[in-house]
């Protein structure tokens, strides 16, 4: 299931702002990772650690100052085909003209399809997120977490192999959390994705993912990799009452604060 | 009922200014042959909108304005969407926008005038020079205004740089395009009625000028009764409009 | 060598004289079209009659009768110079107007002092030819219009199917050479500059003299409730400026004049100097002013009957 060589390669990315005419700040030192296919990988850190930025140099959304990504075996110097990015501000990537149905067919429009069956997809997809009957609302009619949804569907009826998501449940009320951690872990064992996650939240790293990648703060690097070491399929409940799953979080908060309060004694 | 009743002061502000300008001009503060009464105007009114005689001056300067108007908004809108999306367009352009745009659109009348005359040319050149840049300059805005996480959506769901502008771009600077047209549509009625004023034989600022000459005094108030009903209706005409276009603008 | 104490010293007594001399005098303020028919104003001011009376007079310039009306019933100015036409519609809308002397008559004179004027190579030689054309006059609604209206009707064609814009007296002729109008009626001094040093025009017509001879084109008026206030300022006025008629009428040659004329119309002293300057009338008569309120209600103007002598200055009729 899982192939030896790696799917996704970063090596060595590292990104300096400013410069030219102001101080240049370092957002990522180095980092380095290597992904395979099929993996749920979650990439952990505080805020402002750069993670979004690492991301987006991943997607090929924006250049790194040196180093390489490297997809497939292609390098990435823009957004791929096979890749699909999540937005933090996830309301703010859904086009408020068009209807939830129409926000899907984007993805198929200039395909040359016939229109019936971009609507039969596009409610095939929205069935998966649970959304089939409001696919005539428009996005502002709908709540956060169903904005959201509408988002992940979006995402999936591009046929990704690759999807990079960007603190995407931070934003919406715990109860909705849940329910949205599992539906991402569901349609990822299904479709068989490769899943980066960019996340604050250690609860949330350690429930989905398979390996966790901790990020220092600026300027970044992989401080650590740990294994989650979980059974699949995760369970919302029991999953998180597991000793792994207490001892692990417990390690990794312990490792947050601890480096937080070393960065204050140094400050 | 809140909404009829902010309305209904709106209304009362401005039966109030009425009501004051009557005693004003009963108390013999102003000289009533300059300054009549609304008492005097109303009737003027009257005849001219019984008469149906509104309906001619009415057609013509509206039918300029119209004319002029539609083609500063398709320049408008075509030149600020180019400028937006090209970068190099922009070098070019901005520079001669920035020169031309802050010019007082009236002053230029004259030296149309020895261009294109009298006539319906000069006119609607009018019209479009002073409606062009506010939608121009909106237009503009609105598409370098779009959300950079629209625009990182589009391209990471493959879209190519022209459906990037059909489907993205154009629909969400539509509510700045709108306010651009807005501004230009009360601009264009400045200038037609001017342009009508100076250098014309036709339209409703041609006739308020010539009642003014011929001292028909209430028949020119009349008229311009008629003007700010007129604006205010191309006010609520457009806001029905961008109702209908932009529902989402206020989400 | 000046010092600066020795130029504020000056200054201050040339201060003091002014207010002095504006503290005895009283100031009258008149409106004026820059065209030969005032004459006689500069005249009386030129060669002191005004200030002779104790007046100061204020002159400031406007495009015609019809612009200038509204400001006299405004009290921008006391006395105003117009053309009769304006004048009676005013009248008739309510506005309380006074004439107080003459200004302008067509006298029976050989010499054209203006007309309808059009391009050389223009075929223009009746009211038909100017059908779908342009004709400048100086103010819609005004005695150049309602005249140059008259001479279109009478010469064959239809006023309706003529365009007129305004223009100022001063711009006509190079409205004209620009090709903005096809004609235009225009009056001295800016007439006589047309036909005969510029070879570029042609006379087409003189309407005054073609539709009533003796017409009373302008005059002074004032508002009825100035003239009530200031009857003893205004009886000064009158015997000042009919100083300067009569100066003006019997000094026609004079190089004075075109200093004076060049002055307040700008126009350069050496086509001043061409002109040939006509007399003015001393005493407004009452009976062409009658025939140009008939022509009036003919032109469906105006639709009242005016008390003529009711509105006029006795003294300006003797």
């Amino acid at each position: 299931m899982t192939a030896t060589a790696s799917y996704l390669s970063i090596r060595d990315v590292n990104k300096v702002y400013g410069g030219q005419h102001g101080e240049a700040t370092t957002a990522l030192k180095s980092i380095s990772l290597e992904v395979k296919q099929g993996e749920f990988l979650a990439i952990l850190g505080p805020s402002g650690c750069g993670k979004s930025t690492l991301l987006q140099i991943v997607a090929g959304l924006i250049d790194g100052t040196a180093g390489e990504v490297v997809l497939s075996g292609k390098a990435v110097t823009a957004p791929p085909p096979e890749m699909v990015y999540l937005f933090q501000q996830y309301s703010k990537s859904l086009l408020p003209w068009r209807t939830v149905e129409q926000n899907v067919a984007l993805v198929f429009e200039s395909k040359g399809m016939k229109k019936r069956d971009i609507a039969t997809r596009c409610v095939e997809y929205l069935g998966m997120v649970g959304l089939a009957a409001f696919r005539k609302h428009y996005p502002w009619q709908l709540s956060g977490g169903m904005q959201q949804r509408v988002a992940i569907a979006r995402a999936l009826a591009a046929q990704p192999r690759l999807l990079l998501l960007d603190e995407p449940f931070s934003a919406v009320d715990a109860l909705t959390r849940i329910e949205l951690q599992s539906l991402v872990l569901d349609l990822w064992g299904r479709q068989g994705l490769t899943i980066l996650l960019i996340t604050h939240d250690v609860d949330e790293a350690v429930f989905m993912a398979d390996r966790i990648a901790v990020l220092s703060s600026r300027p970044s690097i992989v401080e650590m990799v740990v294994d989650t070491e979980l059974p699949r399929p995760r369970d919302a409940m029991g999953t998180r009452e597991l000793p792994r799953f207490l001892q692990l979080r417990h390690e990794l908060v312990a490792h947050l604060l601890n480096r937080q309060n070393a960065g204050r004694v140094d400050a | 009922m809140p909404e009829l009743g902010r309305k209904g002061f709106g209304l009362l502000s401005i039966l109030g200014v009425l009501l004051l300008w009557e005693l004003i001009c009963r108390a013999g503060l102003v000289n009533v042959s300059l300054l009549p009464p609304p008492s005097q105007i109303a009737p003027a009114l009257w005849k001219i909108l019984a008469s149906g005689s509104f309906l001619v001056p009415l057609g013509q300067t509206l039918g300029m304005l119209l004319i002029g108007y539609t083609i500063a908004c398709v320049a408008g809108v075509a030149l600020g969407l180019l400028m937006g999306c090209s970068d190099y367009l922009y070098g070019l352009l901005e520079p001669l926008v920035e020169v031309i745009r802050p010019i007082p659109k009236p002053a230029l009348i004259p030296a149309m005038v020895v261009f294109l005359g009298i006539g319906a040319g000069m006119k609607i050149t009018m019209v479009a020079l002073a409606a062009l840049f506010p939608v121009l300059i909106n237009t503009l805005q609105g598409v370098r205004g779009v959300d950079p996480v629209l625009l990182a959506t589009a391209r990471t769901l493959g879209c190519s740089r022209l459906e990037t502008i059909r489907k993205i771009i154009l629909p969400a600077s539509l509510p700045m395009v709108l306010i651009g047209m807005r501004v230009s549509l009360s601009m264009g009625l400045v200038l037609v009625i001017l342009a009508e004023m100076l250098a014309a034989e036709s339209g409703i600022g041609f006739l308020i000028l010539d009642l003014q000459r011929s001292f028909q005094v209430r028949p020119m108030y009349a008229w311009i009764a008629i003007l700010a009903a007129v604006g205010l209706g191309l006010n609520v005409l457009f806001e029905m409009v961008e109702d209908r276009a932009v529902p989402w603008r206020a989400k | 060598m000046l010092s600066m104490k020795k130029i504020n010293r000056m200054v201050l007594i040339a201060t003091f004289t002014a207010l002095a001399t504006a503290a005895s005098a009283q100031t009258v303020r008149v409106n004026y079209i820059p065209i030969t028919d005032v004459t006689p104003l500069f005249v009386a001011i030129d060669k002191g009659y005004f200030a002779a009376e104790g007046l100061t007079i204020v002159p400031t310039p406007s495009v015609g009768g019809a612009a200038g009306v509204p400001g006299l019933m405004a009290g921008a100015f006391d006395v105003m110079y117009g053309n009769v036409v304006s004048t009676m519609l005013a009248q008739q809308q309510g506005f309380k107007l006074e004439v107080i002397a003459a200004g302008t008559k067509q006298f029976e004179n050989p010499v054209n002092t203006n007309g309808l004027v059009a391009r050389q190579g223009d075929s223009i030689k009746t009211g038909k030819d100017l059908e779908g054309k342009t004709v400048a006059v100086n103010t819609r609604n005004g005695i150049i219009w309602l005249f140059a209206r008259a001479w279109i009707a009478k010469s064959g064609g239809d006023p309706a199917k003529v365009t007129f814009k305004e223009v100022p007296f001063p711009q006509m002729l190079d409205a004209l050479r620009g090709k903005q109008i096809d004609a235009a009626f225009m009056v001295n001094p800016f007439f006589n500059a047309a036909v005969t040093d510029a070879k570029d025009f042609q006379l087409v017509a003189a309407p005054y003299r073609e539709v009533q001879p003796d017409v009373e084109v302008g005059h002074y008026i004032s508002t009825q409730d100035y003239f009530a206030k200031n009857k003893e300022t205004l009886v000064k006025y009158g015997r000042a400026f009919r100083k300067g008629v009569q100066w003006y009428n019997a000094n026609l040659r004079d190089p004075d004049l075109v200093r004076i004329i060049s002055g307040f119309t700008k126009m350069q002293p050496d086509l001043v100097a061409k002109l040939d300057l006509q007399r003015l009338p001393e005493v407004v008569n009452l009976g062409s002013v009658a025939t140009t309120v008939k022509l009036m209600k003919d032109n469906g103007m105006i639709t009242d009957d005016i008390d003529l002598a009711a509105m006029t200055d006795p003294n300006a009729l003797k």
